[in-house]
């Protein structure tokens, strides 16, 4: 698996709604989608930035990870114990996926060199 | 590697992640669940698949590739190399670029495409195979072995580009249903055979004729023996063009038996389905031809533009004629690193359906600015134009490499996609490949 994970954080002006999970209710105090556990990433990851960081944003389980890991380096976020983890990256990448649906997609990976500066897997 | 005794159901049914390390050599991620693929890895398992696997790095940890799954004998199409595997039932195998590098198609590398059932053609002698010839418009009805044909009427070879309609559908969003080409379902071999315009007047066109269609001897691939899997055809004006072919050979052997052994139809700069496999009949007709595949969203695409997503009635609908400009970079692969301060040679092929093409560029910079290719004459109408150019890097770094032939109408290939269309056809956006120049 490789992914695409700094340029995640810098993609502020992504904006437009996913068509994915249509007709799902969105939680009226912070605009995430409430399905699944998404309480417990209300609870989480909007203490200290607007929810609409996350909201604006797409991202694999991998790019989301990656995400927490730099915020608990560099932000101030607190550890999770596993299981809450692992919810808060299941429902963020179930809902807030990486979008396809752009006119022209990437060159695919199988067909990519060897990447001096590819993103640590894991 | 895997205790053979145990059998690989077994194996994965225990522990489908560890089988996996111990059958392939393959890791799970744990986050993403897919299987993480080494070199090593890929290569045991594509040769047990007796293909390369596309979209390996897609393929969930656990996952016994279907192809071992259903057999204990590893799938191969025989008289096949390298081609992806994108369909065993019915078989569909696309070339990946790099492979059509041949100025002329080797049989070995050109695609496959089968709608149905092919028929066992093993121990039959093509010499006696049998060609009829009907329909509303035909003056005499007749029948004619593929040893009269060859005896009666005068041979022609030519070089002829053959492509299947759904090239490139993979890349269409909203995605569009059916066999996921990417870019090889594509090839330019050299065949043999008698003018169907030669033998159509024989036969006899009445006036009333408007198009040429075929049937072939392949069966339905749900078995069902009343159904025809696919009959198409083309105007009578195309079927009288003089590279359209009755053919025996290919490359001067016989055709290869999953491209239509020992006959089929060549009407080429068209999609690739009307050029019929396994022929073994000819029907004039006094309307536009409604076999299966004639109809509905098959090799039709809207007759106006449509946007992304549209749901387009029937009657807006247009048979899809000559198919659009492209090309090919089929040398260096996508993915290799080359040293900075070296010339890099690309070449590859380009065509353009019933036109030729007229210039050919490539850009190292995303389209920003382009260099002029060498373009070589076709060998003949409807064949491959061979392209080269030499390129320098400026600097170190990740290049993409695009290619963009225009034709002699002035019809450029897109860098984007090009129109939507329900089912993804005539996907003509330029051909990329990555360098890492270090």
């Amino acid at each position: 698996m490789r992914a695409r994970l700094p340029a995640a954080l810098a993609m502020l002006v992504l904006g437009v709604g996913s068509a994915s999970g249509q007709d799902v209710e969105l939680d009226p105090m912070s605009g995430l989608k409430m399905n699944g556990d998404w309480e417990i990433v209300r609870a989480n990851c909007i203490a200290c930035h607007s929810p609409k960081l996350i909201t604006q944003q797409r991202g694999s389980e991998a790019q989301w990870l990656h995400m927490i890991r730099w915020m608990q380096a560099k932000q101030n976020l607190w550890q999770f114990d596993p299981d809450t983890e692992n919810r808060i990256v299941t429902y963020l990448a179930e809902n807030y996926p990486p979008q396809d649906d752009q006119r022209r997609m990437a060159i695919p990976p199988h067909l990519m060199p060897p990447n001096p500066y590819a993103p640590p897997t894991q | 590697m895997a205790d053979k005794k145990r059998g690989i159901h077994e194996l994965y049914g225990q522990d489908p992640v560890a089988a996996d390390e111990l059958v392939w050599g393959r890791k799970t991620d744990p986050i993403t669940r897919r299987g993480f693929l080494t070199k090593g890895s890929l290569v045991a398992m594509s040769t047990a698949v007796g293909a390369s696997i596309p979209f390996a790095y897609l393929m969930p940890g656990g996952l016994i590739p279907a192809a071992v799954a259903q057999s204990s004998e590893p799938f191969t199409i025989p008289g096949k190399e390298g081609l992806i595997i994108l369909n065993d039932r019915p078989v569909n195998a696309e070339t990946p670029a790099h492979l059509l590098d041949d100025d002329i198609t080797p049989a070995k590398h050109l695609f496959v495409r089968n709608n149905g059932r092919p028929p066992v053609t093993t121990n039959i002698d093509p010499e006696a195979w049998t060609l009829e010839f009907g329909g509303e418009s035909a003056t005499r009805p007749m029948s004619f072995t593929v040893a009269e044909l060859k005896k009666k009427f005068k041979h022609y070879t030519y070089q002829l580009q053959l492509e299947c309609g759904g090239n490139g559908r993979s890349e269409f969003v909203p995605p569009a249903s059916g066999n996921q080409w990417s870019i090889g379902a594509v090839g330019c071999s050299e065949w043999t055979g008698v003018r169907l315009k030669d033998v159509l007047e024989e036969v006899g066109i009445n006036d009333d004729a408007v198009y040429v269609a075929y049937y072939g001897a392949d069966t339905h691939a749900s078995g069902d023996p009343t159904k025809v899997p696919i009959s198409r055809g083309m105007p009578v004006e195309k079927a009288l063009e003089d590279e359209t072919l009755i053919a025996w050979a290919m490359n001067g052997e016989n055709i290869p038996e999953m491209n239509g052994y020992p006959l089929r139809l060549m009407c080429a700069g068209w999609p690739a389905s009307i050029c019929g496999k396994w022929l073994n009949k000819i029907v004039i007709r006094n309307q536009v031809h409604d076999g299966p595949k004639m109809t509905g969203t098959s090799y039709r695409v809207p007759c106006k533009t449509v946007a992304p997503g549209s749901v387009v009635p029937d009657d807006e609908m247009c048979i899809i004629e000559s198919m659009p400009v492209k090309s090919l970079i089929t040398f260096p692969q996508s993915g290799i690193e080359h040293e900075i301060g070296c010339k890099l040679a690309l070449r590859g092929h380009a065509w353009a359906g019933d036109s030729a093409v007229e210039a050919m560029h490539v850009s190292i910079d995303f389209g920003a600015t382009w260099l002029k290719a060498d373009l070589k004459d076709p060998a003949n109408r409807f064949a491959w134009q061979h392209w080269n150019a030499e390129i320098e890097f400026p600097e170190t770094g990740y290049y993409e490499i695009w290619a963009r032939a225009t034709d002699d109408m002035g019809h450029a290939q897109s860098m984007v996609l090009p129109g939507w269309n329900p089912k993804g056809y005539l996907n003509n956006a330029c051909h990329r490949i990555a360098v890492q120049v270090a």
